[in-house]
């Protein structure tokens, strides 16, 4: 869609705002429309349908007693940093079958947070693998559910084969603060870590 | 997905001759909207408004920003967030 040519305007609209992205990604039910909706200043706007609908591509639901509908589509959040730059939030889908969705959706992002549910560390695992495979900046961050961390840190960094530069936190989705904090972490990671889009960086190092 | 579009003077002239969820879309952005905040507002698959976004632009009734930057607007641009991030926190 990019590639297709501008149109005039019409001339009321004004200049685009600058938007830029962050990606909210993760296993199913870890807390992405929780924590999206603690920090949008618009309702999120999030497809939901019941689980029961849709199909029985995942049979996680009883891990997950309380929940009974699920993002089938994406949710959708935004906050404005100033008259120019609007960021939007994505979150996406947890079912790994959405999965092809993420390249679209990570294409252009300032960067991605992960949730990964402590309890549940093998339903998170594909979008981390994802995020370290395409080189977007990225941090983890785990929802402590029950309030503490069953896992040691370093134990979650090795089960989910997260890379020692990419930043690992704990998290409560229900918190603004906390949430902010998770992005801050995420935008930090995304300033210092060297770009795929620019030169192809020497890994080697010389 | 984020990238922006916005209705043309042709799109918002021409909405009474539009149908169904091309109308719906073209009323949606008479100001710069994501791609999708449309598909959230439709009702629609991201895929699905995709494609409708997509022959609205053919018809010249929508108009598109991207949201590629150049390398040192990027960082300008993170900066500008985190600033604004931290100031809400
Ligand atoms: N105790 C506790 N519950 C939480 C926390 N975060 C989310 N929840 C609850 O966990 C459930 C799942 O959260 P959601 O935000 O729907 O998770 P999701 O990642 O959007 O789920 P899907 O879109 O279905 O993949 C909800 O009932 C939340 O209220 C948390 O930090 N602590
Ligand atoms: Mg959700």
């Amino acid at each position: 869609m990019d590639s297709l040519p501008f149109a005039d305007a019409a001339p009321d609209q004004g200049r685009p705002p600058v938007p830029v992205k962050i990606v909210i990604a993760g296993g199913f039910g870890v807390g992405k429309t929780t924590a999206v909706s603690q920090i949008s200043e618009v309702p999120v706007l999030t497809t939901e349908a019941p689980i029961t609908e849709v199909a029985a591509a995942f049979d996680r639901a009883e891990e997950v007693p309380s929940k009974t509908t699920t993002t089938v589509a994406l949710d959708f959040g935004r906050i404005t940093i100033d008259d120019e730059i609007k960021l939007y939030l994505f979150g996406t889908p947890g079912q790994d079958r959405f999965g092809f969705m993420w390249r679209d959706l990570t294409e252009g992002a300032l960067g991605a947070l992960v949730i990964v549910d402590a309890r549940r560390l093998d339903d998170c695992y594909p979008a981390v693998d994802y995020f370290e495979r395409t080189g977007i900046p990225f941090g983890v961050a785990v929802n402590l559910f029950d309030g503490l961390l069953t896992h040691d840190l370093d134990d979650v960094r090795w089960a989910l084969a997260i890379s020692d530069d990419t930043p690992l936190i704990t998290f409560d989705a229900r918190d603004r603060g906390s949430v902010l904090d998770a992005l801050l972490v995420v935008l930090r990671r995304s300033l210092t870590m060297p770009r795929r889009a620019g030169p192809p960086t020497d890994v080697t190092g010389s | 997905m984020a990238a922006q579009v916005v209705a043309t003077r042709d799109g918002l002239d021409s909405t009474s001759r539009l149908h169904y969820e091309h109308r719906d879309i073209v009323e949606f952005c008479r100001e710069w909207v994501a791609i999708a905040e449309i598909s959230a507002h439709v009702g629609l698959h991201l895929g699905v408004t995709r494609v409708l976004v997509a022959d609205l632009i053919a018809l010249n009734f929508l108009t598109t920003r991207g949201l590629h930057l150049p390398e040192d607007r990027q960082r300008q641009i993170i900066e500008r967030v985190i600033r604004g991030l931290t100031a809400i926190r």
